[in-house]
């Protein structure tokens, strides 16, 4: 044995000292110094200590261990430094140099089970005539049409054929305008309930409506088979006449709340945000006091100048948004929570801190199938062959499905690995992503100036959530949510 | 305490102990799966296998081929300080 050998013996394997520093995100707000960790979602309040050293680590992919605790040391005491070097290290922000790295959470297309959702397109029209309409008022990029109860069934056939031992499950009926095909609301919702039953499941129904065509038969309907009604309204009369026109001319306006405030339904309103209505503090204010029990926004997605945001339309939003966060925590204060399902959804989803490799359940959770008996991964897809998923005789197509949703999780789309929100947000939404890159092959990306403005959302959604957290704690066990990906509107 | 976990994963990850952040990594991952490190290229059984597992996990935690000490004794002589020198000091060698 050589004289080196013997200088071998007792050492440890490592160089202990040299440290990885992973993706972290600083960010001050208020008074607040806040950190947000970008693979693993832990959220953490800062003191001065860690604010210094999350702010000597930036820019560094590497460091060594006992010269940033020896800096660290200088500025705050030797006490201190080991303490935040070491919360540092049980954030996994920093890690041994040569530690593995796992994939970040892959476990939403690692098991694809089941779905959990089906979306039937019942009618593929509509009587309204709302310019921004990504179904092309109710069309999809084809002809008017109805889908009849044979489909309606077989449809949902197919969908329990596929749930293997899935317990809950949901069916959503949707269009064009569902009202306008009543008939087979009925039918499908009996055959289903039927079937669940049969098979020791659980199903939710719910619809999405614009709400001009309900009847009194039709909500007693709803109310008694425990319904979750969505209706689509944006806003003040002012707003939502200009842009949700009925077929002929008039506005939807009172239409649809003389319908809401007579007819004992209690729905939640689900807006379109277009470059005409931007104010979205007014407009969630004014239908959170109309008595619509939650308000959901959702940006446009036309692929239209005339309705699709701008970088100053965004910057419209995100004042509108600043606002309704203040009004999250006044709520927070008084012990209730604020019904905008936007900023909860992102409360939530942040409170959990599970990393979200996906905008959303399409395709993993959902599909929706429509009158032709094709099944795409959600119902704004519908029609649209690159996100085609199956088909009522042969059910989902595994390869289709593994494929799509594989070529989208944000470590294999370039603008997502080097954006910190990318596990929040789990990419965008695959329809916005889809338009904004010119409706080309895969893999779709969100336009800079929309992630932008994600980015702003989930900033102030985590600052939001600081405030809770100090100022209304006992708010956030309300807010331990689902984790389910489905939850969320993935385009906000 | 350094800093204040918000959420639940902060909380899970900062009550853990420094030991499962940090655990002593001599043996918790390599010496199970090194292929063939026991014999040596005179095809006998290597005296000193256990200082090539000590090697073996660095730096990218796949194993990277060593010799062993029987047949090339010296090759780590130009190594000073394996814990500090270890990338520059230990030359490659071929069989």
């Amino acid at each position: 044995m050589s004289a080196a050998t013997e200088v071998l013996v007792p050492i440890p394997v490592r160089p202990d000292d040299l440290l990885r520093v992973n993706a972290f995100f600083p960010f001050e707000e208020g008074e607040k110094r806040l950190l947000f960790v970008v693979e693993n979602a832990a959220f953490t309040e800062l003191d001065d200590a860690g604010w210094a050293l999350a702010n000597m680590l930036a820019g560094h992919p590497r460091t060594s261990r006992k010269a940033t605790l020896k800096a660290l040391s200088e500025l705050h005491g030797e006490e201190a430094a080991v303490a935040t070097v070491e919360g540092f290290e049980q954030l996994e922000i920093l890690e041994p140099a040569d530690r593995p790295r796992l994939p970040a959470d892959m476990s939403s297309f690692g098991v694809m089970g089941p779905m959990s959702s089906l979306v039937l397109h019942v009618a593929h029209d509509c009587n309204l005539r709302c310019g921004y309409c990504y179904a092309d008022f109710g069309r999809y990029g084809d002809s008017f049409g109805m889908m009849d109860e044979a489909m309606a069934i077989a449809h949902i056939d197919k969908f329990f054929d596929q749930l293997g031992d899935r317990k809950t499950v949901s069916v959503t009926f949707f269009g064009g305008e569902p009202l306008m095909n009543m008939p087979v609301v009925y039918a499908g919702h009996a055959h289903a309930k039927a079937r669940a039953e049969r098979e020791g499941r659980k199903v939710g129904f719910s619809l999405t409506t614009n709400g001009t065509l309900l009847t009194q038969e039709a909500v007693d309907f709803f109310i008694r088979e425990k319904f979750v009604i969505t209706v689509s309204i944006d806003g003040p009369p002012d707003i939502n006449d200009k842009i949700r026109p009925i077929e002929g001319g008039g506005g939807s306006y009172e239409k649809i709340m003389e319908r809401v405030r007579t007819t004992g339904l209690h729905p939640i309103a689900r807006v379109t945000l277009t470059k005409k209505s931007t104010d979205v503090a007014r407009i969630v204010r004014h239908l959170v006091d109309a008595g619509f029990k939650d308000v959901g926004v959702s940006p446009v997605a036309s692929g239209s100048k005339k309705f699709d945001f701008e970088k100053e339309d965004l910057a419209q939003v995100m004042i509108g948004m600043r606002a309704l966060a203040d009004d999250f925590v006044a709520y927070a204060k008084q012990g209730k929570v604020f019904p905008f399902s936007n900023m909860r959804g992102i409360l939530e989803q942040i409170g959990a801190g599970e990393p979200r490799p996906l905008p959303c359940g399409a395709a993993t959770n959902l599909a929706a199938a429509d009158n032709k008996g094709d099944v795409y991964a959600c119902h704004r897809l519908v029609g649209n062959e690159q996100f085609k998923i199956g088909t009522v005789k042969e059910g989902i197509d595994r390869d289709r499905r593994f494929n799509l949703i594989g070529g989208m999780h944000p470590r294999t789309r370039a603008p997502c690995q080097s954006c910190w929100a990318r596990y929040l947000c789990g990419g965008g939404c695959h329809h916005i992503a889809w338009l904004h890159s010119g409706k080309g092959e895969a893999p779709w990306t969100i336009a800079d100036d929309f992630c932008d403005f994600l980015r702003d959302m989930y900033r102030l959604g985590l600052y939001t959530y600081a405030r809770v957290a100090d100022e209304a704690p006992e708010m956030l066990s309300r807010l331990k949510g689902t984790k389910d990906a489905c939850s969320q509107p993935a385009g906000l | 305490m350094a800093m204040k976990p918000l959420n639940r994963k902060a909380e899970t990850l900062t009550s853990r102990s420094p030991d499962d952040v940090r655990p002593y990594t001599f043996g918790d991952c390599c010496p199970g799966f090194l292929p063939g490190w026991e014999v040596a290229a005179n095809g006998q059984a290597d005296a000193c296998g256990w200082q090539a597992d000590l090697r073996a996990c660095h730096p990218c935690y796949w194993t990277a081929q060593v010799p062993d000490n029987a047949t090339y004794p010296n090759w780590m002589d130009n190594c000073g300080n394996v814990a500090q020198d270890w990338e520059t000091g230990l030359p490659l060698v071929g069989p």
